[in-house]
């Protein structure tokens, strides 16, 4: 008992020493102020917030109700991660694969960024996967929420569309064969398949031309409309509320 | 007035023709959009390989001894073309299961597709393996010692 608090004294002391928490809890208590204070006078926030942040979690939302946003949180480190590789990635067939060596091996904690951004690519799946089973069992997708689910599996789409195209981005050779394979399925649907093959493709065969359009959709295409549709998912859930207990 | 038309449902009002008007304008603009947008995104037909001769010149006989195989490029395909014991015979490298290009295995003398181990024999027919039908072949002619590619078998 007297060691515990004497470990809690030296913590205490130690703390105080180097650092002047009154003046970090100075600043702290000073960005309130401005959101209460200025901003509120002018943009009248302050009941909005209030009503945002200590708004009550329901006694039955559980663990397996965060999975969601844990998948939107990888999201966001996607988001980041992939931002910062496009700034040392060349998406043409001469560069890519070296600039993806470049990235690995020169750029500092470039390979951490790198497998961040390939293990976030993985685990977001596992995430929205578990997250969609958690809906489907408690039956959160039912009426009023339809429309909810079915953003959600066009999210889903979206999200493996990302991992897809993001696939063939190293151009190595499991990339490569990985996307001729992935894009030949396309080629199976009657008629029109080849169509579709070469306007996948841009070419006949997977060759730099495929590289820069699955580059342009796992940069350009695909965030802005998983934004927006997580944007209405999120919306949605806000206005409905989280589905009640079993 | 207006209520009677709609009733008869023979005519249209006015302001029902200016809806359709409206609409139909919207529709056809945003179509020409698209295609445009459609136009540049499907890609063009680059210059060559279709063009390419009915016949090709791939190497003197001697520069392909038995056993060996030769990938070439045939008008736009590729091409393995195979020397064994039976004759000189020559296949299309994109294997029938998936689309990944086949190689020549020496010491086995069959074309092995590395994506899902699909074998096929110099003729490409398949041995083993998840492909559906065989790779299609090609006519091989000697010519002065010199190997030809064509098409037909």
């Amino acid at each position: 008992m007297t060691d515990k608090k004497e470990l809690g004294g030296k913590v205490r002391r130690w703390t105080e020493e180097r650092f002047n928490l009154r003046q970090v809890g100075g600043v702290l208590l000073n960005v309130f102020p401005i959101i209460y204070g200025e901003l509120d006078q002018r943009l009248d926030i302050k009941e909005g917030l209030q009503k945002l942040l200590k708004k009550p979690v329901l006694k039955h939302v559980s663990f397996w109700h965060c999975f969601g946003g844990m998948t939107f949180l990888l999201f966001v480190i996607q988001v980041v991660t992939g931002i910062m590789l496009a700034t040392y990635y060349k998406p043409s067939a001469a560069d890519a694969y070296n600039s993806i060596k470049f990235i690995t091996n020169e750029v500092p904690l470039g390979w951490l960024i790198r497998q961040v951004h390939a293990w976030g690519a993985n685990l977001m799946i596992l995430t929205l996967f578990i997250h969609m089973l958690r809906v489907f069992f408690q039956g959160a997708y039912k009426n009023p929420r339809e429309l909810n689910w079915i953003i959600g599996v066009v999210l889903l789409f979206l999200s493996i569309a990302f991992g897809f195209t993001g696939y063939l981005l190293p151009w190595d050779q499991l990339s490569f064969w990985g996307s001729t394979v992935g894009t030949e399925v396309t080629g199976g649907i009657p008629i029109v398949g080849k169509f579709f093959l070469t306007l996948l493709r841009g070419s006949e065969n997977v060759t730099g031309d495929t590289l820069t359009r699955f580059y342009t959709i796992h940069v350009m295409i695909l965030p802005w409309f998983t934004a927006i549709f997580l944007a209405a998912h999120f919306a949605m859930v806000k206005r409905q509320g989280i589905a009640g207990p079993l | 007035m207006a209520d009677e038309v709609r009733e008869q449902g023979k005519m249209i009002t006015r302001r029902r023709f200016l809806d359709y008007l409206l609409g139909g304008s919207i529709a056809v603009s945003l179509s020409a959009a698209f295609g445009v947008v459609f136009s540049f995104i499907y890609p063009p037909k680059k210059e060559g390989g279709a063009e390419a001769p009915d016949r090709l010149e791939v190497s003197p006989m001697a520069d392909l001894p038995e056993g060996k195989g030769k990938p070439v490029v045939f008008q736009n395909r590729n091409v393995m073309v195979i020397h064994v014991k039976a004759g000189f015979f020559a296949v299309d490298m994109k294997c029938t299961h998936l689309g990944c290009m086949v190689e020549w295995t020496e010491d086995k003398g069959v074309l092995f597709c590395p994506c899902h181990a699909a074998y096929f024999d110099y003729q490409g027919k398949v041995i083993s393996g998840p492909a559906p039908s065989p790779l299609p072949s090609y006519k091989v002619e000697i010519v002065q010692d010199k190997i030809y590619v064509s098409k037909g078998v």
